[in-house]
């Protein structure tokens, strides 16, 4: 895609290719112009000749020589199997019975809490992580980070050995050093020893820190991420005086109005907030119910794809739109007088400044209405990086709605009103619920940590995780800094670049292999415990900290046990089975944090809106504001060396493998730049080399940057890959930054981005209708006229189906990575993924709708393959390979398949997937070196893999079975349970693909749909539900629920949503 | 005896210069005079032929010898390697009666029978010939925790995912793919387990199953009066055994 399409907005906004039916959706740029390349693209997915084969010039001389020589040597090897071995255990581990997997509670740690999980363990080797069905934060489902750290379990590129000075050494070596060093320093009661951990939420980290500055008072604690919540805290701190907790309940709000907030993926308990959106969400019926999202945002987000009414605005502008927008919904109340004038000063002053954007009337007064209508279930959200003003405006917002705004009208009736208001909340419960903080309390920053470093106060300085040499904001120099602290002491999975500038470096052990506790978001107290001794000899921080500290205590499952004796105040007598049921539930019912109802402090919002604010500046070409985003794939940067996670494609923009600054359309057409040019990013002094990515939906003069990328010492996959944007954060200005400028730099980059593979070509393919449409006819979709094919009866007692609910799917991938995880699917590299051959067996299609320069509406549309009943794919198979099922599924036969690919050619949905090399075998480096090229799969990566599902070669194609190894595991479990009672049916729920496990929407269902009373069952009989190119009679099994949209009639958009 | 005119058009148009060959040389005196150009000598004919001759025979060959020696049925029946224990099916499970289930404890529940762990051997060793020379590599892995090397007999490829469990719990004995083990000092491989011996009981189950709790007796047979076959019939009816026969039953 090297065209510029703008080249072509440049002469008139492009008009979509007419669709055969329906809406018109595009998928990038590219394809809403129809670009030359483009057409190509498809042109070679869909060849209407064979000139690719011809340019290739394969000597058909040459090749059936090779040919001939490998089938004839193939058939030396082949003639007698060789001997192999039984191993049994020798004294069998109880619980273990080989060939059936076990799980394990266990926690993932998050910044600042952990995310609940259930992990699957083959025969002592983890495979496969999912969400604790038993925690409610989780409810079963997982996002990606938690799918893809089983691979980061077993990179081979973690740091293996002890690290002195970049030396190997070994622990005895570093366990005599700590004996030497830390003894002085115990006696000088910690002074110059200071510590910097993450944002880890663990009791008995807590503990240990307490007794450990006890001993050690003169010893310092600095705590640091790069992404934190330290705006959120501040707007906490002037709204109510203390660091509280916000937590939204979404199922409870009917209309949600987000600021620059994605509480549906990036923001903390996006995974929690997702769930509970998706239930309410779900309640298309009655109108009442369903909730409507309006979403103020600057780059596109999950969330802003999810809204029904969106509005591009730049993020440093969101502060005045929060101001008018209280300022609208106080007038006429009475309840904070200083603040009611504070705002009306201010947005005065706001009007008469020249430097902002109009804000469209009804953006205020509509949304405003709506609040106020639904008061009592309505819900204002802030995004992380907003500045701690509009946290506090939202949580008075907040507060007002939620009991009802008396006004000098009603203020003779307030008794009653509050009572009324009183009521509702009781009826629906409160939007918001407050939490006591939950980060280390009493932590420096990092920040501070640097002025000590600065004036030599840091004589040790022990690292617990994190990556600050790599992370820390441009303008503090941490890795320079660092070189000033005599003695660093690294604690880390990665020898990585702030390794490369401590004294030790330290490995650590994975969350999968130690023992440990954490908090969830509402406080829960669960358990990590290990599924695997560590791999390559890592320490988990409790150990490191009680041997420094000089502890008696020092093994971490003591440690544990020790804090979960105190949390959890149970008796000696009870306490092992009370110890037991905790690592078995994984969780510590009851120990959630206590919800506390703050008072607000109307006064103290008023003089900080009252007091004086930099007038924004108009944002233009030559002024730009630069967002930094914390990335949808490796977070902060932690994830880079996981290869899952790299090549999952970022949810909006579709690229793999990359980061890019993000322009709209209008900003690319002012600076002329184009997807692929490499420009210049200055702020501040302050420069970046990037790629630009042109981006529907973005703010204009707003360009976005995701973190995490451009690392230089991450391991074989995360080195070099990207663009650090870390080079231009300050402390000042950590996310948002005004007055960047762009120069383009002539040269060009390549991309891959996949969203224009598998295309499917102006189809009616997603489908959306609003609410009032839906409820006014709810009319079926009609079945094809045209029964031209039929196929034989299928006989299976049960059939399976799926039905994916496009109103709850916000495209976060989870599912990909799930997906990747449970088939043992590999990954292919940038080279390949530009070339179309990923193999992840199910896409999110992403599809733009509306006005292109203006205010896009986006989609996601989650595709795998659709188990047609009359399968295209299987008629043209010469040798058998692909057959379908008595139960309607569409199997794949590796070991007959041939790759012919003639299946995929004849795929109306282009799910299939050819492994072109040998992806699992061979280094991605290396595919083109053929037989030359070392083969085996680097050694802990084996142990990843999922036992149940074949490994495939070279040259076999592969999709999509609906997880068929748990289908027949779900079988064989109902069959081996019937005995000889005849009842063999699996029943409804009990098997889960992994999609669907992992979809923290829950809009994947899956079951038999012979069965009236399954719920894959009822949902098909849903009237919006459809088949993906159901005209074409290949009856899919995998069937769509469409999107509904709720839009208010009142605002003038309509969110897009009109067809 | 062919006599040919060369003075006979039709000679020329039914004959290629090849068909020449076939006639005798000493009969055809005037072949040096003919104006049909000589292509082959008589003697690359002759190899020719026996090229052709020879090299149908040896395909023929190749297909009979790998149609009979290449199958499981050649290739694994009668595989009976020497274990590192000379463990006696027909003592333990014979003339003993221990029960299979002693020391395969998965096939009740997993995709894998289990092969015993060494503590399984112990459990009677250790009182029971205790200082037997046999059993040495036994004490040595209990000892040193290293297991013990048992030579695999039976095995299915990579991409099959066969499953003891099923199998045993709706009817199907050991003795039908094992044979009679509790008969073999020494575990001989013997039936073929290939996969169109797998397809023939999945398609005709009724002629193997037995009633569930019977799995494990090497001896059990029909009732008294009724054919295996009507037997598995009335079985299969009531348990309602309806094998995979698609390929996902097996290959995923």
């Amino acid at each position: 895609m090297n065209q510029n399409p703008l080249r072509i907005l440049g002469q008139e906004t492009p008009v979509p290719r007419t669709p055969l039916v329906g809406k018109a959706y595009w998928r990038s740029l590219d394809e809403l112009a129809d670009t030359a390349d483009f057409r190509d693209w498809v042109e070679q997915r869909f060849p209407r000749s064979m000139r690719e084969l011809l340019d290739g010039g394969v000597d058909r001389r040459r090749f059936l020589q090779l040919m001939a020589a490998s089938l004839g040597l193939a058939g030396l090897g082949g003639c007698r199997r060789s001997e192999s071995e039984i191993l049994p255990y020798t004294k069998p581990p109880e619980e273990v019975v080989p060939g059936l997997p076990n799980y394990y509670a266990t926690a993932m740690p998050r910044s600042g809490s952990a995310v609940a999980v259930l992990v699957e363990s083959h025969e002592g080797r983890p495979t496969k992580v999912e969400g604790n069905p038993k925690h409610p934060e989780s409810a079963g489902a997982t996002d990606g980070f938690a799918q893809a750290s089983i691979l980061d379990l077993y990179d081979p590129d973690r740091s293996i050995p002890v690290l002195k000075g970049g030396e190997a050494s070994t622990w005895q070596a570093y366990d005599a050093f700590a004996a030497d060093h830390f003894a002085p320093i115990r006696r000088r009661k910690g002074q110059g020893l200071y510590f910097l951990s993450e944002d880890v939420a663990s009791p008995s980290l807590d503990r240990l820190r307490e007794q450990l500055l006890k001993i050690m008072p003169q010893a310092r604690w600095h705590v640091h991420e790069a992404i934190d919540r330290a705006n959120a805290r501040a707007g906490a701190v002037m709204a109510f005086g203390k660091p509280l907790v916000a937590r939204a309940r979404l199922d409870r709000a009917a209309v949600v109005v987000a600021l620059d907030c994605d509480f549906l993926g990036l923001e903390e308990d996006g995974g929690r907030h997702l769930l509970e959106f998706a239930r309410a969400r779900r309640r298309v019926a009655p109108a009442s119910a369903m909730n409507r999202l309006y979403v103020v945002e600057s780059r596109f987000s999950l969330t802003g794809g999810m809204a029904d009414h969106r509005m591009r605005l730049a993020a440093s502008q969101i502060q005045d739109y929060t101001v008018a927008l209280a300022r609208a919904l106080l007038a006429g109340s009475t309840l904070s007088e200083p603040l009611h004038q504070a705002l009306e000063k201010s947005a005065i002053e706001a009007a008469g400044r020249s430097g902002r954007e109009p804000i469209p009337g009804p953006w205020i007064d509509e949304v405003v209405a709506d609040l106020k209508a639904r008061r009592g279930q309505a819900l204002i959200l802030a995004g992380r990086r907003q500045p701690p003003l509009v946290h506090a405006l939202v949580h008075a917002m907040n507060e007002l709605l939620s009991v009802g705004i008396p006004t000098r009208q009603s203020l003779a009736t307030v008794p009653s009103l509050v009572h009324a208001m009183g009521e509702m909340v009781g009826k629906f419960g409160r939007t918001v619920e407050f939490q006591a903080e939950s980060t280390i309390a009493g932590a420096g920053t990092l920040a501070e940590l640097a002025q000590a470093i600065d004036k030599g106060q840091v004589e040790t300085l022990v690292i617990l995780g994190g990556n600050p040499a790599y992370d820390a904001p441009a303008d503090l120099e941490f890795a320079g800094l660092m070189k000033r602290v005599k003695t660093t002491i690294r604690l880390g999975l990665h020898a990585d670049e702030t390794s490369s500038e401590s004294s030790w470096h330290l490995p650590a052990a994975h969350y999968l292999e130690s023992w440990g506790d954490a908090r969830t978001g509402d406080g829960t107290v669960v358990p990590i415990q290990p599924l695997i001794e560590p791999l390559f000899g890592g320490r988990t921080a409790l150990e490191l900290i009680s041997r420094l500290a000089g502890f008696e205590t020092t093994t971490p499952f003591e440690i544990v046990r020790q804090t979960f004796r105190r949390t959890s105040g149970v008796k000696d007598a009870e306490f092992e089975a009370a110890w037991r049921k905790f690592l078995h539930n994984g969780l510590l019912a009851g120990s959630a944090r206590h919800v506390v109802k703050p008072a607000l402090n109307w006064d103290a919002i008023a003089t900080a809106v009252a007091a004086p604010r930099p007038a924004p500046v108009r944002l233009s070409a030559e002024h730009l504001e630069l967002i930094l985003d914390r990335d949808a794939k490796l977070d902060d940067g932690r994830y880079a060396n996981n290869g899952w996670l790299q090549e999952l494609p970022e949810p909006v923009s579709k690229l793999t493998w990359d980061n890019a600054a993000l322009f709209s359309p209008t900003t690319a057409k002012a600076l002329g730049v184009a997807n692929g040019d490499v420009v210049r990013l200055e702020l501040a002094g302050r420069s970046l080399e990037i790629v630009a990515f042109v981006l529907p939906g973005q703010a204009d003069y707003s360009v976005s940057v995701s973190l995490g990328y451009g690392r230089t010492k991450a391991g074989r996959i995360g080195r070099g890959v990207g663009f650090n944007a870390y080079a231009l954060r300050t402390i000042a200005n950590p996310d948002i930054a005004v007055g960047l400028k762009v120069f383009k730099t002539g040269k060009t980059y390549p991309l891959a981005c996949t969203q224009n593979h598998f295309t499917m070509e102006g189809r009616d393919l997603v489908r959306e209708v609003t609410l009032a449409d839906l409820l006014a006819s709810p009319e079926p979709e009609a079945e094809p006229a045209d029964k031209m094919i039929t196929h034989p009866v299928l006989t299976g007692e049960q059939q399976w189906g799926m039905v994916i609910d496009l109103n709850t799917c916000t495209g976060c991938s989870a599912c990909v990575v799930a997906c990747q995880s449970e088939n043992n699917i590999p990954i292919v590299g940038k080279d390949q993924v530009a070339r179309g051959r990923e193999m992840h067996w199910i896409r999110l299609d992403r599809y733009f709708a509306g006005d292109l320069l203006a205010d896009a509406s986006l989609i996601h549309q989650p595709v795998a393959c659709m188990q047609c009943e009359n399968a295209p794919c299987e008629v043209v198979c010469p040798v058998n390979a692909t057959v379908h099922s008595d139960e309607g599924l569409n199997v794949q036969v590796y070991s007959r398949c041939i790759g012919t690919r003639y299946c995929l050619n004849n795929c109306p949905y282009k799910v299939r997937r050819f492994n072109f090399f040998d992806f699992n075998e061979r280094p991605l480096d290396q595919l083109y070196l053929g037989p030359l090229a070392e083969k085996g799969v680097a050694e802990p990566l084996k142990m990843q893999k999922n036992p149940d599902v074949t490994v495939r070669i070279r040259g076999v194609m592969e999709k999509c079975t609906y997880c068929i190894q748990r289908i027949e595991r779900g079988k064989i479990g109902a069959r081996v349970a019937a005995g000889t009672s005849g009842r063999t049916a699996v029943p409804d729920g009990t098997i889960v693909p992994a999609c669907a496990q992992a979809c923290p929407a829950r809009a994947i269902v899956f079951g038999d749909q012979k069965d009236p009373d399954s719920e894959v069952s009822k949902l098909k009989t849903n009237p919006r539900d459809y088949s993906l190119l159901g005209e074409l009679n290949t009856g899919p099994r995998t069937t769509y629920l469409s999107r509904v949209r709720n839009p208010n009639p009142r605002m003038p958009d309509l969110g897009g949503a009109q067809g | 005896m062919i006599v040919r005119s060369d003075r006979d058009p039709s000679w020329g148009s039914k004959f290629s210069p090849r068909m020449m060959d076939f006639v005798p040389e000493e009969s055809n005196p005037k072949r040096e005079e003919s104006s049909l150009p000589l292509i082959f000598t008589a003697r690359a004919d002759a190899w020719l032929r026996r090229v052709v001759v020879g090299g149908f025979l040896s395909i023929v060959m190749v297909l009979v010898g790998v149609y009979y020696y290449a199958p499981p049925e050649y290739t694994r029946v009668g595989y009976a390697p020497i274990q590192p224990v000379p463990y006696s099916h027909e003592l333990h499970a014979g003339r003993l009666g221990l029960s299979c289930l002693y020391c395969h404890t998965g096939v009740e529940e997993s995709s894998v029978a289990k092969v015993p762990p060494t503590q399984t051997c112990m459990n009677c060793h250790q009182a029971i010939k205790p200082d037997s020379p046999l059993l040495e590599p036994v004490r040595v892995s209990w000892l040193s925790g290293n297991p013990v090397p048992w030579v695999r007999v039976h095995r299915v490829p990579d991409f099959v995912y066969f499953n003891h469990s099923v199998h045993v719990r709706r009817g199907v004995g050991c003795v039908t793919c094992h044979g009679k083990i509790n008969e073999m000092p020494v575990v001989v491989h013997e039936k073929s387990l290939s996969m169109g011996w797998c397809l023939d009981c999945h398609r005709h189950p009724e002629d193997h199953l037995r009633p569930p709790d019977e799995a494990t007796n090497f001896t059990w047979q029909a009732p008294h009066g009724q054919s295996q076959r009507d037997y598995g019939l009335v079985l299969k009816e009531q348990s309602r055994i309806r094998p995979p026969e698609n390929c996902a039953g097996c290959h995923r």
